[in-house]
């Protein structure tokens, strides 16, 4: 995943300096996003996408 | 790196069927041809290939497009096919459509493996093939027309040539914002979800409403404030644009002044050497002739009185002592002679030889009797008269060496941008940032109050909620999805700025080697508009560079967007190069696009050959191409080969 998101990309979340899993979550987010870059989001897709995200960081 | 090794074109507008081939990848590939030959045609017909629709606008009339030739038979397909090899891969991508059909027709890709067979990509994989070569939605840094390359970094209001826009797409900053809109959304859905199951539903509600309100208020006076800041920055570049034009005015008047004195004090410094120089000659003249006198008559003398004595006439002067003479007292005096002194010199000693003897005996006695005393005065006269002149040529030198640079300044002031009033016009800018400024502070002032507002009726909303425990875990999830917004926001701002900073460096590693050296670096401030810096941290307007300059600042964000902020390198395709500026300020756009292609291919569309082939060094174009139009369409032809 992190050799999806640009350099750039990864070190401004470094930059950020967030909690480790806030950091986790950001960049899967940002992962996801790039992935459905230009396809449109219904709520389904939407939902389904940040539940599934946040189950696994539960799970963590 | 993607490289077009080839490209074939068969029933595209003009084109019936022609094939272009690439031999290197990267260079200069110059195109020349008549106006309708099918230069911008060629480009968009590579566009074709790749999106499917039109990007130039020659042949496109009020959004529509016809791609096929008009000879064609019906039978026949409009098709493009290119050869690009990607990271040492080589695809295939042709496209083909039927005529009448729909313009953008079906685009079919293949890889060829590394048994040399090809095979066809599907849908997704031939879209991400046509993504290596270029993404369609930053296609415009790479496909365009010279004669609007400057509007790559101008921020007007057209998405293709937003400046923050095109570096959104690029960097991916943009991914951000989706995020956010996107989680944004969620949460609305969350909420949604926690009234449908919760007992305190009307209080959430009307909890939600006003948090949603008090959020709308800080989100209308965030961008108020952005936009009053934006309007303060504005008003300050403009503040110190017309200082600096004024100071440059004052600048310029006192050198103006300056000038004019140093010219009089020049002229009148001139007037007293010829002077010196007039009465040096002068002093030179009386001591030749008092010397010639003392040398000459000392021994004529003698013999005149033996002449006397006898009652005889008086012997002639001999022209060899007078010449001896002459030469020992232009050692005397360290004096080289002018022509024009030495032709007096000869024409006085043929006079003496005329002159009555007599006379000219009583002459020489009566001078011969002053010569003695007069001698050393002369010299000490002329001693002071070659000091004198010799301090005034050096204070003159001084003077013309002080005129020469004050030209110099003058030369380099641009003093026509100077408004009608300034002094007016900047107390009206002065009043304007501090009514702007004012809001900002109000506005920052209420923002807190809103904030704090906000924090409120969150609390109390989370309260309701959380009386509820079947909402209680949606709950944690929108609160989560709130952080995570409030995180994304915090990226989004460190991304910003490390974009910008690398955006200005990667421009400026290009740019600079074609600016002049009063320049130190470029400025790209929040709004990305970029600006010059001049020596001593001064901000001047992009504005004030040539044509030419600005053109290759177009180049340089261009060439900085598509490699410095980690995208691969993809050819540049440009037509009109030298499109609307004189050819003096080729030069600059010259030397960019022969430092850019020694990394990538650079195709150049352009009337003449000719003068084309001309500004670029012979090294640096790897092929040049003739098109032109024949009864069989558009043909291509190696120029140079017969």
């Amino acid at each position: 995943m992190e050799n999806y998101l640009n350099e750039d990309m990864m070190k401004a979340i470094e930059a950020a300096d967030l909690d480790k899993d806030d950091e986790e979550l950001v960049k899967k987010v940002l992962f996801q996003e790039k992935a459905k870059k230009s396809q449109v989001w219904s709520e389904g897709d939407a939902a389904e996408y940040m539940n599934k995200l946040l189950l696994e960081q539960e799970e963590a | 790196m993607a490289v077009i090794t080839s490209v074939q074109i068969k029933n595209f507008r003009t084109y019936k069927n022609a094939e272009v081939d690439f031999r290197d990848n990267h260079g200069v590939y110059l195109f020349a041809g008549n106006n309708m030959a099918g230069k911008s045609t060629l480009l968009n017909a590579i566009n074709w290939c790749l999106y499917g629709d039109i990007l130039l606008h020659s042949i496109k009339n009020e959004g529509y497009y016809d791609v096929a030739n008009d000879s064609m038979d019906e039978s026949e397909l409009t098709e493009v096919r290119m050869y690009v090899e990607i990271e040492d891969r080589t695809y295939s991508f042709r496209r083909s459509v039927k005529k009448g059909a729909l313009q953008d027709g079906a685009l079919e890709v293949q890889m060829r493996g590394d048994d040399g067979n090809w095979s066809r990509l599907d849908s997704i994989s031939a879209g991400a093939a046509v993504r290596s070569v270029l993404p369609k939605e930053i296609r415009h840094l790479f496909f365009f027309n010279g004669e609007q390359l400057q509007d790559i970094y101008t921020n007007n209001d057209s998405k293709e040539h937003n400046l923050k826009n095109n570096v959104y797409k690029v960097s991916e900053i943009d991914l951000i914002d989706y995020a956010t809109s996107h989680l944004s959304y969620l949460r609305d859905l969350y909420l949604r979800e926690i009234k449908k199951h919760n007992s305190n539903s009307e209080k959430i509600d009307k909890l939600s409403e006003d948090v949603k309100s008090i959020e709308a208020v800080i989100k209308a006076k965030t961008e108020s404030l952005a936009k009053n800041m934006d309007k303060v920055t504005e008003i300050t570049k403009k503040i110190n644009d017309l200082d600096a034009i004024l100071k440059e005015t004052v600048d310029a008047r006192h050198l103006l002044e300056r000038r004019d004195d140093l010219t009089a004090e020049i002229k009148d410094l001139d007037g007293q050497i010829i002077e010196e120089k007039m009465n040096k000659q002068d002093l030179v003249r009386e001591y030749f002739h008092k010397t010639i006198l003392h040398h000459d008559f000392k021994e004529y003398r003698e013999a005149l009185d033996v002449a006397r004595e006898k009652s005889l006439i008086p012997p002639p002067i001999d022209p060899k002592i007078t010449s001896e003479i002459l030469r020992t007292g232009i050692c005397i005096c360290g004096h080289t002679l002018t022509d024009e002194e030495k032709k007096n010199i000869e024409a006085q000693d043929a006079e003496y030889k005329q002159r009555k003897e007599l006379q000219f005996l009583t002459d020489g006695i009566y001078a011969f009797a002053q010569v003695d005393q007069a001698l050393p005065p002369i010299r000490f006269a002329y001693q002071d008269i070659c000091e004198k002149i010799y301090d005034l040529t050096d204070k003159r030198d001084r003077k013309a060496t002080e005129l020469k640079k004050v030209n110099e300044q003058l030369e380099v002031m641009d003093t026509a941008n100077l408004p009608d009033d300034p002094e007016l016009t900047r107390t009206r800018y002065e009043e304007n940032l501090q009514k702007y400024n004012m809001f900002i502070i109000s506005d920052k002032n209420s923002l807190e109050d809103n904030r704090a507002e906000l924090k409120k009726a969150k609390t109390e909303l989370e309260k309701a909620i959380s009386k509820d425990e079947s909402s209680a875990e949606i709950e944690k999830r929108r609160v989560k999805t709130d952080e995570l917004i409030e995180d994304l926001e915090l990226v989004k701002a460190k991304m910003e700025t490390m974009i910008r900073e690398k955006l200005r460096d990667q421009t400026w590693k290009t740019f600079s080697k074609i600016l002049p050296s009063e320049y130190v670096g470029i400025d790209i401030d929040e709004s990305y508009k970029i600006s010059l810096v001049a020596e001593g941290g001064k901000i001047r307007s992009v504005n004030r560079a040539s044509t030419g300059q600005l053109k290759a600042l177009g180049l340089s964000l261009v060439n900085a967007l598509s490699t410095g902020l980690g995208y691969s390198e993809a050819p540049l395709l440009i037509d009109n190069l030298y499109g609307d500026i004189s050819d003096t300020h080729y030069t600059e756009l010259t030397e960019m696009v022969s430092n850019l292609s020694a990394k990538k291919q650079i195709m150049i569309m352009n009337l003449d050959m000719e003068k084309v082939d001309h500004e670029f060094k012979a090294e640096v174009v790897k092929g040049r191409y003739m098109l032109e139009k024949t009864k069989d369409g558009t043909v291509i032809e190696e120029y140079g080969n017969e």
